[in-house]
Parts: C-alpha cells; structure tokens; sequence
C-alpha cells in the first residue's frame, strides 16, 4: 500500500488501539470488550460509549469494516489500511519503548 | 394505575444531566426506579427494593446496533426521549461502571449534548440584531413592541440568556475534559 500518511491517523488512543489489536481476527462489539479486557489484564475496560464512538470514527476512516450483522450485532474486521497503521503504530511504540529502556536504564547505572 | 408506581415532576436542563443522575441514584437508593420520563420532566417509578445503581444518559440515534452493544456489556435501557438514552446498570462491590471509559467519548458526547444548544442560540442572533436598540425594546421603548410583541420578546431573550449559560457550562466542562 503506497504512501499512508501516518500522521493523520496515529497516534491511536488507547481504546482505538486495543480495539484495533482485538480485530486481529473479525469480532463483534461484545466479544471485543471481553478480550479487551483478558488482553489487558484488565487494566483497560471499554465502555460500550466509547466502543460505539471508536466503531463510528474507525470506520469513517476506513480502518475497520463491516463484515457481518449477527442479530443486531455488527461485526468488523480490521482493513488492509488498518492493518498497516496498527503495525505503524506498534513500531513507533517500540522505538519508544526501547529509547526508555536504553535511558532510564543508564540513569540507573550511573546512580 | 397501582399503589406501587410513583410519578414525580422535576425539571432539568440538559447541562444537568450529571445532577440528575444523581438524583436517580438517590431515588434507587429508596427503592424508586425509574420506568419511563419525558422532555417535559415527568418521571415514571416503581416502588421496589433499594438498589445500588447507576444511571448514566447517551445522546445518540437509537440504533439497533447501538442498544444492542449497551444491553451485551450489561446496561439496561430504561427510557429514552428526543435523541436522549437512560441507561442503568448494578454498581458491584462500590466499583461504579461507566458507559463512557475514554476522553475522547465523553468529549464526543458533550459535544452533542452542546450542539444544538449553540444552534439555538445562534438562531436568537438575528433576532437580536434586527433590532436598532434591543436593549430598548425590551425595555418598553420600541412602539413595534408592546403587550404580547414584548412578552415574546422577553421569552425570546430568556432562552437566548439560558441558552448562552448551557453553552458556557457545557464548553467549561469540554476544556477540562481536554486537560486530561
């Protein structure tokens, strides 16, 4: 896919990015919650606000689609576009996190 | 219409709306829950046992797709009324569930609780301005104003002064949600 302008989608709140990782595979909005939740060890909850509200802006942005209506429930599943701001947005992470580790890690030697 | 369903009239406006959820609580807490409510402030209860819950308003189009998503992660739709959702859920051992868990949905919300506040304030602005000297007018001054015309025109700034209020209260409390 050639030139994402990143920038225009990262980075991604927390929820967006937990219910983006969830959509690995194609899930409706309960099932999402719940593996949210076990992913997370239960340090991120989703209320269904916010997950409706992530559902509205992620699909006006093309990230996640509409796959199947199961009584009542939409399920999604994250687009090919989707895929490659999550994967965007986890490689900025880790560069993050290893700048962290490599600095507090040397404040901690010189102590 | 039985001894156990108590109608009580309390108006609010809708930069309230965290008061009276509280006040649902408090009546939940007495063993009154609400079963139906109007635009005009009419409440519905039902007398039961006293309950621990949580009452939380949505601004939203009632989608099947929206209602579903609510009542799977465990909320009960109690009433809704010109776009207005009443949600209610059991707080479990003092941890209080919410409906919103991010800033930006709350944010969201707000923001559609606002909007057609302004609209409507924005729709007094002529009004206000076609005026050579609203001040004036309102005052008795104007000769095109008089009796009903004056009355009109009073119930007309009223809403715009309430209205203008709405939008500082609700906007006050988007600037702090932006600070998180």
């Amino acid at each position: 896919m050639p030139d994402i302008h990143f920038s225009k989608y990262l980075p991604l709140s927390e929820a967006t990015f937990y219910v983006m990782l969830a959509l690995n595979e194609p899930l409706h909005g309960y099932a999402i919650m719940q593996k949210v939740e076990a992913m997370s060890g239960g340090s991120v909850t989703l209320g269904p606000g916010t997950l409706y509200g992530v559902f509205g802006a992620l699909e006006k942005q093309a990230l996640i689609v509409k796959v199947a209506e199961e009584e009542r429930r939409k399920v999604y599943a994250l687009t090919e576009l989707g895929r490659a701001v999550l994967a965007e947005q986890v490689r900025r992470l880790e560069i993050m996190v290893g700048n962290a580790r490599a600095l507090l890690n040397a404040a901690g030697e010189t102590k | 219409m039985s001894a156990s369903v108590i109608r009580k009239y309390k108006l609010w406006f809708v930069w309230q709306d965290e008061e009276h959820q509280q006040w649902l609580e408090r009546m939940a807490r007495e063993g009154l829950h609400l079963r139906d409510t109007n635009a005009i402030g009419m409440h519905t209860f039902v007398r039961g046992a006293p309950a621990d819950m949580v009452y939380r308003w949505d601004v939203q189009k009632g989608t099947p797709h929206y209602l579903q998503l609510f009542r799977d992660a465990g909320w009960e739709h109690v009433a809704s009324t010109m776009g207005w959702h009443c949600w209610r859920k059991a707080r479990q051992s003092g941890a209080t569930p919410e409906i919103f868990t991010d800033t930006a949905g709350k944010l969201a919300r707000n923001g559609r609780i606002l909007l057609p506040l302004g609209l409507a304030l924005i729709a007094q602005v002529p009004m206000i301005v076609s005026h050579r000297n609203y001040l004036a007018a309102l005052a008795g001054q104007d000769a095109a104003f008089q009796g009903t015309g004056l009355a009109a025109l009073w119930l007309g700034a009223a809403a715009a002064l309430l209205c203008l209020y709405g939008c500082i209260k609700l906007g006050l409390r988007m600037a702090a949600l932006k600070q998180l």
